[in-house]
């Protein structure tokens, strides 16, 4: 007689997300290669404003640099996110242990852990660009950077990074899942967010701007925190809800 | 152990299951027989808790196996639509099974996969069909779940490895007890494994016997026309194959021995239908049959 | 061995093969024979398939249970098989014999007489 296993939820989740870690490695990689590339825009476009010779400009490229790479792995994260919804990485966890639950909180332990790590990683980047900078020629100027020096800064500025990554990967992950279940948003969720930004961006859109001003404009760390971390929750919460019904290899 | 009451399931229109009934006992065989698209996958991953019933109930180790994570750790379909993460050796697979089947047998496993002679290095994706086949089901084995299902487990394999597949899960089988449901076109190569056979035909259970009793479930008639429609009169007939006066029918074995000696003495044949044959004629559409389509317009 | 896809249901394989190994002596009286396990590992079948040919000599007392221990051989088993090989088998084969006969219109004395033969030529070999 076979006897029967109990297994907890949060046993599973964790086996799921060790899993996770090893298979889909992948989805790093991606990542860093964004970085890669966008650590070469920014060198070659530091060097390329160099002809100015301004300072105060020189400052604005490096400035800007930070925020490439980081913007790159925000794009990444999102598409991460998204990807983690489709149908073969739902489908990888059912031929084992698992259950919807167990799969979104290990699906989204494993994007906190990718947004973390490549966040890091977008926050050291800045030492490479100024290291490549450095070997570069006519680039005397780029000792006197300012970067940020305090360690309030410092870790401020690297938690903010962490949260925007990580919120941009919540958001992937809900609109992947709305895709899943409403296939048909494939084409009205681009449709009406580059609609809107094209129609009404250009006329400082009200809604727009206010969510611009919600996440971009807090100047407190602390509220900007919890502001982010509630709409990650809020994102991963929607999606945990919209894909609980959802069926598997329902082929 | 299984119990579905009236389980229905419809795709967007299609209904794949129709108020389809059942009882699977615990540490059994069972063999689920039916033509392609009679239901039996839809009905697998209801029990596996995959997809979700339409409506009706459905009960494993008394709990509805939809989302259900405990159903899920003590279950396991094995099919060849199982979605192995490519970025990882089929020897890291193994581990990670391991790490979510509480009863997982390593040793099984690995015995079993240098049997076959897999490459710990190799990638699940890269298989071939009948590779693909082998290795989930060394999966199906090594997880020792008490509820064990293969839907179609022998696609792509070859007949050596076909039958390896079978010793292996009689032999497991004996050592471990448990509930194993396999789903099949080919009843007659795993009908000696089987303990009861539940045939179903377009969603709906059919028949759910004893695998000895579906052996003796018909008899086949040879003989004259004339002879065998007096004696049969208007007993449903399984298959009939006519060839001028002569005919040979398939019926229901509801006869005592003395009337089949009877028949017998009026010169015609009676012998055993196979249990392949007899799930044949049931599961075969109301459109006639093949010599249908061939006849005279 | 078996015939697994044969005519012949396979317990009722089973527990003529079980027979036969009584009747040539494989299993002494009081000897413990195999178990559904066992023989459902040897003949490659569902072993509750076994279980149900060796019931069928535990209903003819052929075998007897010793409740935990697992199933004998009982001392009239040889008696009971034969009996029973001559009051079925062997009747069902003589209809099926005299059936063809009548088919192929073989005189009752040719058929007789062929039985004879066949019986000469066997104690023949046996001499």
């Amino acid at each position: 007689m076979m006897s029967f296993v109990n297994v907890s939820l949060k046993e599973t989740v964790w086996n799921q997300y060790c899993f996770k870690l090893k298979s889909f490695y992948g989805m790093f990689r991606s990542i860093i290669i964004l970085q890669v590339i966008a650590i070469g825009f920014t060198s070659l476009a530091g060097v390329a404003s160099t002809g100015s010779g301004s300072m105060t400009i020189s400052f604005n490229v490096q400035y800007y640099s930070a925020d490439a790479v980081i913007a790159f792995t925000m794009i990444g994260l999102f598409i991460n996110g998204i990807q983690m919804t489709t149908k073969p990485f739902r489908e990888d966890d059912f031929v084992f242990v698992t259950n919807r639950l167990s799969q979104n909180l290990s699906n989204m332990a494993f994007l906190l852990t990718v947004s973390v790590a490549t966040g890091i990683t977008a926050l050291l980047s800045r030492n490479v660009i100024e290291m490549i900078r450095y070997f570069l020629p006519e680039h005397s100027y780029m000792q006197d950077m300012d970067g940020p020096n305090t360690w309030y800064m410092v870790v401020g500025g690297g938690i903010a990074t962490i949260l925007y990554i990580a919120a941009c990967s919540a958001l992937g992950y809900l609109v992947g899942s709305l895709v899943q279940l409403y296939k048909g948003l494939v084409i009205i969720i681009p449709a009406v967010v580059i609609g809107y930004s094209v129609i009404l961006g250009t006329q400082e859109g009200y809604i727009m701007g206010k969510i611009w001003a919600f996440y971009f404009s807090e100047h407190h760390l602390g509220l900007f925190a919890v502001k982010l971390i509630c709409t990650i929750a809020i994102c991963y919460g929607a999606a945990i809800l919209l894909l609980n019904q959802k069926e598997v290899r329902n082929v | 152990m299984i119990s579905c009451k009236h389980v229905t399931k419809t795709y967007r229109g299609t209904t794949a299951l129709n108020r389809l009934s059942c009882n699977i006992h615990e540490n059994t065989i069972t063999g689920l027989i039916g033509r392609n698209a009679a239901g039996k996958t839809t009905l697998l991953k209801i029990l596996t808790g995959m997809i979700k019933e339409s409506s009706g109930e459905v009960e494993v180790f008394s709990k509805h196996p939809f989302n259900n994570l405990f159903v899920s750790a003590n279950s396991i379909l094995v099919d060849d639509q199982m979605s192995f993460a490519n970025s990882i050796s089929l020897y890291e697979l193994l581990q990670q099974a391991g790490r979510f089947y509480k009863n997982w047998d390593m040793d099984l496993a690995l015995r079993l996969f240098d049997y076959f002679s897999f490459q710990p290095n190799a990638i699940h994706e890269g298989l071939s069909k009948g590779r693909k086949s082998t290795f989930n089901m060394i999966i199906g084995l090594a997880s020792r779940c008490p509820l064990t299902i293969f839907d179609e487990p022998t696609t792509g394999m070859d007949a050596v490895v076909r039958n390896d597949f079978y010793r292996a899960l009689l032999k497991d089988y004996i050592a471990h007890p448990r509930t194993i449901i396999i789903s099949s076109h080919h009843l007659d190569e795993m009908e000696h494994l089987l303990e009861h056979v539940l045939v179903i035909k377009k969603g709906k259970e059919l028949l759910h016997i004893p695998m000895e009793d579906l052996k003796e479930y018909a008899i086949g008639l040879e003989g004259k026309t004339a002879v065998l429609k007096e004696w049969l009169g208007d007993q449903p007939v399984l298959t009939k194959r006519t060839a001028s006066d002569y005919a040979y029918i398939a019926v229901k074995n509801d006869f005592d021995t003395e009337q089949l000696e009877q028949v017998k003495q009026q010169g015609v044949k009676v012998s055993p239908v196979s249990a392949n044959d007899v799930c044949m004629y049931l599961t075969k559409g109301q459109k006639g049959g093949i010599d249908d389509v061939f006849r005279q317009r | 061995m078996l015939d697994l896809n044969g005519v012949t249901p396979i317990y009722i394989q089973i527990a003529e093969w079980m027979e036969n190994q009584i009747l040539n002596g494989t299993f002494q009286i009081d000897e413990k024979v195999h178990s559904q396990y066992t023989l459902a590992e040897m003949f490659n079948i569902n072993p509750a398939t076994a279980a149900k040919g060796l019931h069928l000599l535990s209903e003819e007392e052929i075998l007897y249970t010793k409740r935990g221990l697992g199933k004998f051989v009982s001392p009239l088993a040889k008696t009971i098989i034969m009996e029973k090989r001559k009051s079925q088998t062997l009747t069902g084969l003589i209809t099926d014999l005299v059936l063809e006969a009548k088919q192929l219109q073989v005189e009752d004395d040719e058929l007789l007489e062929m039985i004879r033969k066949e019986m000469k030529q066997q104690k023949g070999e046996e001499i």
